[in-house]
């Protein structure tokens, strides 16, 4: 514990203002440079702290709201009653894709500090054609890319499922304080020039989707 | 920063013992608060146990066998409405997390479930059987058709938990899950929306061989997985307060994509069940609870 002592009072010294305040604003002094060494342990607690203090979590259990499943590039042709509304090589544009058409996920009150994102669902990608006839190896190999950008700088980025599987994507990083938006995004291989791309029934062909989608967001501040 | 009112003594006043110690008073901090010490300046010491993570627990599940010398097996299901496997230890005990005397999850917390499983699908030989969803025809080239696969059919992991008491006797789906047995037409599946504790594996690994300028002159290629894992996590904020007593991993499939008045579903597929499988041995149930904020 600090302690400054401006004055010792003697016994029969006649006390003047000064003797006085100068002692009282040492103790100020005393209170106002409380630390970490000074404070007493145990004494953080959630009745002690006001809320969003130390951090902030933010989660959906469902993303995009509606029901979980991404919601562009959905191709519109002929679709058989075994596959999904979801993207294909006749609509799928080339390049990242957000999950979601809204605008995006927004961590509001951010304080800034340590960002910990996790993107967890499951995810459909067709590779049944990649290993065309006239493509030199490595062939096409077929994997769901998958990235979460902050305020548009990617901050994690997965090569991704390569089958219809779960998937998870953790990322971990500082971002100062201010507005906060996070982005999910998805880009796929174009087919190569062996790829069917619909069946001989003329049905389109489903390349990719991703569904039973949730986040969880943790800020960590300062 | 620490605010005191008190003006200071002057000259001419009359000091006694207890103004002074009034003045000593003014000086008595009663609370910690963000005017009496510095931002940052907690440390570990300062803070409390167990208020922030609020509650941790893991148990393993399954059959632990490192080496998959003995497993269970889930056989594909064919009668539907079909009850979901519960991940068991391989002598018929299901392996579930119990929170004892209950668990209680209020709005303020974030209730968040991870689990793994060490899995090995076999996908028998019924891919391309007549009422499989999984194969689409394409042109063979040489005027014909051939079957390729829709690289769709999955197993399904989600998650189960009981909120009515500690006898562990009541499981239903958690929140947001559905239990896959709505009936679509003539399929019973999900709607894709009621998948939020969901995980799933890829039942098959079926490939075109040397697909050429967009048609299939060669028969399809299956492979084997072999084992792999499988991951799913669940986020869960409850409306108002819940108290859960157990919580555990259940299987069901094979299921595959299905699509019905513009709705995406995830159906079961019967006869691509007829004889596939999926065995598993051990891995792990983890949950956390801890504060919003």
């Amino acid at each position: 514990m600090k302690q400054w002592t401006q004055r010792e009072a003697t016994q029969g010294a006649t006390a003047s203002p000064d003797a006085v305040n100068d002692e009282l604003r040492a103790q100020q002094s005393s209170i106002t440079t409380l630390d970490r060494d000074q404070l007493p342990d145990d004494y953080v607690n959630d009745t002690r702290l006001v809320l969003g203090a130390l951090h902030h979590s933010y989660t959906a259990s469902s993303y995009p709201t509606a029901d979980g499943q991404q919601n562009t590039v959905i191709l519109s042709d002929s679709l058989a009653a075994n596959a999904w509304y979801c993207a294909s090589h006749t609509s799928y544009p080339g390049g990242w894709v957000n999950v979601d058409t809204g605008t995006g996920i927004q961590l509001t009150d951010w304080k800034g500090g340590h960002l910990h994102f996790e993107w967890a669902g499951n995810a459909f990608i067709n590779g049944c054609f990649a290993s065309g006839a006239n493509i030199a190896y490595p062939k096409t190999p077929r994997y769901l890319n998958l990235r979460i950008t902050a305020n548009g700088v990617t901050i994690a980025e997965k090569r991704g499922p390569g089958y219809h599987e779960a998937f998870r994507v953790i990322a971990s990083t500082l971002v100062a304080q201010g507005p906060l938006t996070i982005r999910l995004q998805w880009r796929i291989t174009e087919p190569s020039e062996d790829d069917p791309v619909f069946t001989s029934g003329g049905d389109v062909v489903p390349q990719a989707h991703l569904w039973g989608m949730r986040y969880l967001a943790i800020g960590r501040w300062r | 920063m620490s605010r005191i009112t008190d003006g200071p003594v002057k000259d001419g006043d009359s000091l006694s013992a207890a103004s002074l110690n009034d003045r000593f008073a003014s000086y008595t901090q009663t609370d910690l608060n963000a005017f009496n010490h510095r931002d940052a300046a907690h440390d570990l010491p300062q803070f409390d146990t167990g208020w922030l993570l609020t509650h941790a627990q893991t148990v393993q599940i399954g059959k632990p066998d490192w080496k998959h010398s003995s497993y269970v097996t889930v056989p594909g299901q064919v009668i539907m409405p079909a009850l979901p496997h519960p991940v068991e230890d391989g002598a018929g005990t299901p392996t579930v997390m119990s929170f004892g005397a209950g668990l209680t999850i209020s709005p303020g917390e974030v209730f968040r479930a991870y689990w793994n499983l060490s899995v090995f699908a076999g996908p028998g030989s019924n891919w391309n059987a007549a009422g499989s969803l999984g194969f689409m025809n394409f042109d063979n080239g040489s005027g014909g058709t051939r079957a390729a696969s829709t690289w769709g059919a999955v197993w399904v992991t989600y998650l189960q938990w009981d909120v009515t008491d500690a006898t562990l006797n009541n499981w239903v789906e958690v929140q947001g899950q559905s239990d896959f047995s709505t009936i679509i037409g003539a399929k019973y599946g999900s709607v894709m929306g009621s998948t939020e504790a969901t995980a799933v594996v890829p039942a098959d690994l079926r490939h075109a061989d040397r697909p050429s300028q967009g048609t299939l002159p060669n028969a399809s290629v299956q492979r084997s997985q072999r084992w792999r894992g499988v991951s799913g996590a669940w986020y869960f904020v409850p409306g108002a307060t819940r108290t859960v007593y157990g919580l555990r991993v259940v299987i069901k499939g094979i299921m595959h994509p299905w699509n019905s008045g513009g709705l995406n579903y995830l159906v079961h597929d019967t006869a691509y069940s007829l004889d596939a499988f999926l065995r598993y041995n051990a891995g792990s149930l983890s949950v956390l609870k801890h504060r919003v904020q």
